[in-house]
């Protein structure tokens, strides 16, 4: 089965990637479902799910509390035996391999630190279990106590050490023991704001450099759009769209995609005419690009000439997401034209944020901060982006959410 | 029995016995070599018991191990656990003659069992005495004297109204004394059962408490907690003797019970030679002189055994005529009629 | 980063409209995930753990129950409702009694303890928790010395001739013995409140009388109430105190004991048994249910802060004056049960003298080496069983681990006289199974290891529950994630537990050996059936003597006993210290 390669007998010369001797993992997920059963009827917390995911890759599994993608993660991990499926490692079935046994490491939202261990105790901890020798467990341990620079705490013990500091044990912790995948779950949602982008690019450049595969598990949309390769968004158990960052917020694939990436509203209408049938776009579908129609949509401010999800028929109901910084307020520049009355603004340093009434009821619409904000109940011209607008099929389609 | 279960019972005994018994030194496991053993319920005082079986082990190098147990407790076990113990010493003669009647007892006349009086054995062998001693009034004198009572020469003095919570007496399931003073009550009412346990619901108001064993109301009626105990003759002198001095021992002028405490070797011994080698020397002199030495103020039934300075005289001591057949025979009915009819109602105070 | 690709999407989005289905599935992955594939070590504890329970608990009901059933047993009973409803009301008032009572000194020795300032709280502290090292009817030899009829304070100080004897001797002795199990517990969970609770209710305008029973009471009455149920048990079970100071005051427990004892009437006895039984289990479901539901106490595990002092005079004189008193008692008892070994009769004759050591020297030098053995062979087993049983339930089977939960908490909602009674029945013959032979018989002289067995396993079922609880406590307060991350280390569910989770119980292990060395050492209800001449332990014996009337004796041994248990617990706490050192290395 999967075998893990200790490395470092060979002897050469330190690499930039010193813990990362093994090949990172290819990970496959094949129809998984968990069922959990209670007297008060089934609840499917995963349904069905397949994804691929290469090796050396960043995966983002994102979606709201309770969509399924800690469970997910922990049936990868070995925490949980899916009522359904396969999970695959290097085209191998895991399933009947025991979490302990598993060539994976976690990283804990809690950090869940061993209370009882020091730092060195507890990067050390797992090269303890696998037997290795002294000397070169401490050589490993050194190299990822200065990896994520926290030598100077190595005799210290958990609860004298920062959230952020604790991040940094906890993650040396998974590292050093050279998974084939390190799994995220929430690991940055206990550190504060300034930290936690701090972080966010550490973990990511330790992702790179090492050549990892990683899964991150995330509810916060910042985190999964700036540190992915791929991000999965997950609701209600079910997979609701893999692709690129790019490709997630400005091609989702239905309303609930659309409305969990960004800030912004839709606006219902009717496919009039449809002018481009796909617009597939051959370069970029390898980055999670979805392929695109262009329609014109008859919407309360007027026909738009919107790209959108294919497949919507003629006739056939269309909302247009429009976020907030694609309905620029006061500040009219050449683009589709709307009248609306300023309800409440927000100021937010570098833009304004504003709720205006519209023919189509509330927008969120963006100014720039630079401006001082108009002043409620104002009723200003606003320009519409059109070209950054989406389409998916509307709410009464009965086909997206 | 098949082998294969032997064969695994043979195990967990080996196992559990070199966990617990090659360790503690306490136990005995091989039941079948028996050379070096002997087991002994005893109903005797504590003391007693152990300079007894320190003695016969020191003279014969058999390993002697006791359990002391009031006569009634000894019948119980012997009804749940037969073949827990290879000799009972102690207790009243009745009793050992209720266990003969349950088969639980190998009939065994000792060597020098011939030298006693006849009231002193059984003539099939169910039991030999080797001590005798009388139920008697043992009574705080400083206790009554408050009280403005005279120490009791009478059961009825027992009944007076001023000594309503302060007699002692020992539970008859239990001690063999408390059955003694119910058949006492029996035989001096010609046998009428009904008379006797109607004495002692008059009784149960001025009982403070039924205790398990018989010496426990010398030593409550020694500290004062009662002025008078129902109890042994014996005991009571000892009492005095450990630093009681205000008790007395008096005798009921109507006649008092009496017991032969007796041994017997028991059925399914282990070691039915050592059982009997243990009976024996019971008998022998240098046995019975242990009660003058440890001391218990019971009397040795070896005519030739001393008896200890302050010994009751057995023989001034007027005594009902006691029928150990009879005894043994009321025993069930009247235990069974005392807790139901009297121990239960809590009339007391 | 161009190989980034995205292979398949295969689930269809579902078509039903609903943002999200079911609930809150965070619920699910908590304690009440299903793990359907265990690994391989989890069945084998599981299975243990079934073995050990069958055989200490299981076991000796059954057999209790089949006897009780039997014609005699149905006579008994019947009889115990009709010839002696009074001994029934007697035990249940007694238990009641002593289950307030009790429970209340608990609290305020507790509040005493955590909430007011006070010098000597040290001491304090350790003289409430003397009486759970010593035999329970020692304190009631002393208490007669004391306040009998003769009673040195009773009589000799105030002239008095009050009886004891009887129920109010009974729930001085019984709630002494007990309180501690009160106050620990209601200790520990004082210390495990957010004190943050406190200033809120001071900030909400409420003084600290009114804080004293609309936060304070309230919060901790969980552990009231299973204080409570500990020592309702504990008052209906205990038959030697009743047969020291009962009076004529008379109930379930000594009435069972001169059953079997003086007519080896052991089917009445059963029967009577189950009579007892009956309101025992009664008031630990009770209990079980109500805990459950109200659960509402804040145990975060890590308080913020810490608890400030009360000084309200209303609050802290009542309290500070009860908690003295009973301290002063506590103090007096023991002081005379100490003294009473060197003189020759206390209270009557308070001379000088060394008989009664010499006696105990003579007399107990086998019952002291072989209650040391059995206990140091009981206790670790019972401490493992705690822990067996406390991490299945909370880590691995949710729900059939309540089960095994209730089972093992069994062993104190049982009273002791039942269940030694139960032991009498189930192992004084070889247990067969199917025509084999599985067990020989482990009860009685003629026993595989003299009756040693059996009393090992009674000291196992005494041991374990108050381990339990601790366990399960203290492994709901570790984050599940802990261990996990453990796993995903690579250690195996042993490992995990060697190294992660055990360590981080310290303090629950040593309340679990601690109890269970106590339990072993001054238990004697539980086990005055099957004590065999090879086999003598320490308590019947000084029941013996407390029972013949030589409390110089029973002092000099109880004495000794405590002293022998304060050696062990402390080489225990040493042993126990060192090993969690040697991990920490």
């Amino acid at each position: 089965m999967t075998q893990m390669h200790m490395s470092d007998n060979s002897g050469k010369p330190a690499s930039p990637a010193p813990l990362a001797s093994v090949q990172a993992g290819a990970l496959e997920l094949k129809g998984i479902t968990k069922v959990y059963r209670s007297k008060k009827g089934d609840f499917r917390a995963v349904d069905d799910t397949n994804l691929v995911i290469e090796p050396g890759t960043f995966v983002t599994l994102l979606g709201p509390s309770g969509c399924g993608k800690t469970t997910t993660l922990r049936m990868i991990a070995g925490f949980e035996q899916p009522t359904e499926g396969d999970v695959l490692l290097d085209g191998q079935s895991i399933l009947d391999v025991t979490a302990d046994k598993r060539p994976m490491s976690m990283v804990f939202q809690s950090y869940a630190l061993f209370p009882h261990l020091s730092v060195r105790g507890n990067v050390e901890f797992g090269l303890k279990i696998k037997k290795m020798n002294k000397e070169e467990r401490a050589k490993k341990v050194d190299q990822a106590l200065s990896m994520m620079g926290i030598e100077q705490y190595a005799d210290r013990y958990p609860h004298q050490l920062s959230g952020g500091q604790q991040q940094r044990v906890a993650l040396a912790r998974a590292l050093v023991m050279e998974p084939k995948i390190i799994l995220f779950d929430e690991p940055l949602s206990n550190l504060d704001a300034r930290l936690r982008v701090k972080m966010r690019g550490e973990i990511r450049e330790l992702q790179r450099n090492l050549g990892l595969t990683a899964i991150f598990v995330t509810h916060d949309q910042s985190e999964a759009l700036t540190m992915s390769d791929v991000v999965v968004v997950m609701s209600a158990g079910k997979v609701e769209q893999v692709g690129s960052p790019w490709g997630i917020y400005h091609r989702p694939i239905n309303r609930f995609v659309a409305s969990f990436l960004g800030t912004g509203g839709f606006i219902a209408g009717r496919v009039g005419k449809v002018l481009e049938e796909v617009s597939a776009d051959p370069d970029h579908i390898e980055d999670g690009l979805p392929p695109a129609c262009l329609y014109r949509v008859e919407t309360p401010l007027g026909e738009l000439d919107v790209h959108g999800v294919p497949g919507i028929a003629v006739g056939g109901d269309a909302d247009v997401v429009i976020r907030a910084e694609n309905l620029m307020v006061g500040n009219p520049v050449p683009g589709h034209s709307v009248e609306g009355k300023v309800v409440s603004s927000a100021f937010d340093g570098e833009v304004v944020h504003y709720q205006v009434e519209t023919a189509a009821g509330i927008l969120t619409g963006s100014g720039p901060g630079s401006r001082v904000p108009v002043r409620s109940g104002t009723t200003v011209a606003c320009a519409l982006e059109t070209p950054a607008l989406w389409a998916v099929p509307g709410k009464r389609n009965g086909v997206a959410r | 029995m098949s082998k294969r279960s032997q064969g695994k019972r043979a195990l967990a005994v080996a196992m559990a016995a070199t966990a617990l018994v090659a360790m503690s030194g306490c136990g005995k496991v091989d039941s079948s070599k028996g050379s070096g053993t002997v087991s002994i319920a005893c109903s005797q005082q504590e003391d007693f018991c152990q300079a007894v079986t320190k003695a016969f082990a020191k003279d014969t190098g058999i390993k002697t191990t006791y359990v002391r147990l009031g006569a009634g407790e000894v019948l119980a076990r012997l009804a749940t656990n037969p073949g827990e113990f290879d000799v009972w010493a102690g207790g009243q003669a009745e009793n050992h003659l209720l266990a003969d009647d349950k088969g639980m007892i190998e009939h065994y006349a000792p060597k020098g069992a011939g030298d006693l009086a006849a009231d002193y054995k059984d003539d099939k062998g169910a039991w030999t005495g080797f001590y005798t001693d009388s139920i008697a009034f043992c009574s705080n004198t400083a206790e009554l004297g408050k009280k403005g009572v005279k120490p009791p020469v009478s059961w009825a003095d027992l009944l007076d109204n001023k000594l309503k919570g302060a007699v002692a007496m020992p539970h008859p399931a239990t001690a063999g004394v408390g059955y003694m003073a119910m058949f006492t009550q029996a035989v001096l009412h010609n046998g009428d059962k009904g008379a006797a346990i109607d004495y002692f619901k008059q009784l149960n108001p001025n009982v403070m408490q039924y205790s398990k064993s018989a010496a426990t109301g010398t030593e409550q009626a020694g500290r004062g907690e009662v002025s008078v105990a129902i109890a042994l003759d014996s005991d009571c002198q000892k009492a005095i003797k450990a630093g009681y001095p205000d008790l007395k021992t008096t005798y009921p002028t109507e006649g008092t019970g009496y017991e032969v405490g007796a041994i017997s070797v028991l059925k399914g011994a282990r070691s039915i030679k050592n059982a009997k080698a243990f009976a024996d020397w019971m008998m022998t002199t240098q046995a019975q002189n242990l009660y003058a030495e440890v001391p218990s103020y019971a009397a040795p039934t070896n005519p030739k055994a001393k008896i200890g300075d302050g010994v009751p005289r057995q023989d001034k001591v007027k005594k009902v005529d006691w029928n150990v057949r009879q005894a043994a025979d009321a025993r069930d009915a009247f235990i069974k009629s005392f807790e139901s009819d009297i121990a239960s109602s809590s009339s007391a105070k | 980063m161009a190989n980034a690709v995205i292979a398949a999407v295969a689930a269809p989005s579902g078509a039903d409209g609903a943002p999200v289905r079911g609930k809150d599935p965070s619920r699910h992955s908590g304690s009440n995930r299903s793990k359907p594939r265990e690994s391989a070590s989890v069945w084998v504890i599981l299975a243990g753990v079934v073995v050990v329970l069958t055989l200490v608990l299981g076991l000796p009901v059954v057999k209790l129950l089949v006897s009780a059933f039997s014609p005699a047993g149905r006579t008994a009973m019947a009889g115990a409702f009709a010839n002696h409803a009074e001994t029934f009301w007697h035990s249940i008032v007694l238990g009641l009694l002593v289950g307030l009572i009790g429970t209340f000194i608990g609290f305020v020795c507790a509040y005493v303890e955590t909430f007011i300032q006070m010098p000597g709280k040290k001491a304090m502290h350790w003289l409430t928790l003397l009486p759970t090292i010593s035999p329970p009817f020692a304190a009631a030899t002393a208490i007669i010395t004391l306040f009998g009829k003769r009673g040195m304070v009773t009589n000799g100080l105030f002239g008095l001739e009050f009886n004891i004897y009887g129920l109010p001797g009974l729930v001085t002795v019984l709630t002494m013995t007990f309180t501690p199990v009160a106050y620990l517990n209601i200790k520990g969970m004082f210390e495990n409140l957010d004190p943050a609770t406190f200033e809120a209710a001071s900030s909400l305008g409420a003084s600290e009388f009114k804080t004293l029973f609309k936060v304070t009471v309230p919060m901790v009455l969980p552990a009231m109430l299973s204080s409570f149920l500990v020592l309702f048990v504990e008052g209906i079970a205990d038959l030697a105190n009743p047969l020291v100071i009962g009076g004529d005051y008379r109930v379930l427990a000594s009435q069972i004991y001169f059953a079997v004892a003086g007519s080896g009437d052991i089917s009445g006895a059963a029967g009577v048994a189950l009579v007892l039984l009956v309101p025992a289990l009664t008031v630990f479901f009770i209990q079980k249910y109500w805990a459950n539901k109200k659960s509402v106490v804040t145990v975060t595990g890590k308080p913020t802060g810490s608890l400030k002092p009360v000084t309200s005079k209303t609050v802290t004189v009542p309290m500070l004056v009860i908690a003295c008193l009973w301290i002063a008692l506590v103090l007096m008892v023991y002081l005379s049960l100490f003294v009473g070994g060197f003189v020759k009769i206390l209270g009557v004759d308070n001379g000088f003298t060394w008989e009664h050591f010499i006696f105990v020297h003579r007399l107990g030098s086998d019952a002291i080496g072989t209650t040391l053995l059995l206990t140091l062979l009981a206790a670790p087993i019972a401490a493992l069983l705690a822990l067996a049983i406390a991490w299945l339930v909370v880590r691995h089977f949710p729900r059939f681990g309540r089960i095994l939960d209730l089972w093992g908490m069994l062993g104190i909602a049982i009273p002791g006289t039942v269940l030694g009674l139960g032991f009498a029945l189930a192992y004084s013959e070889s247990t067969v199974l199917f025509d084999y032979e599985v067990l020989p018989p482990l009860a009685g002289g003629l026993a595989v290891g003299g009756g040693a067995i059996a009393i090992v396993m009674v000291f196992i079922a005494r041991g374990d529950p108050t381990g339990q609880q601790a366990f399960i406590s203290a492994l709901q307060q570790i984050n599940p994630q802990v261990e996990e991350a453990s796993t995903s280390l690579g250690a195996s569910p042993l490992q995990t537990v060697r190294k992660v989770t055990l360590p981080l119980m310290s303090s629950a292990l040593v309340t679990s050996i601690t109890y269970a060395i106590t339990k072993s050492m001054t238990t004697i209800t539980a086990i005055i059936f099957i004590t065999t001449p090879q086999t003598k332990v320490m308590t019947s014996q000084i029941l013996d003597e407390v029972d013949a009337g030589r409390f110089g004796n029973a002092f000099a041994y109880s004495s000794l006993l405590i002293i022998l248990v304060l050696v062990v617990l402390g080489l225990a706490n040493i042993l126990l210290r060192q090993l969690n050192h040697s991990k920490r290395s």
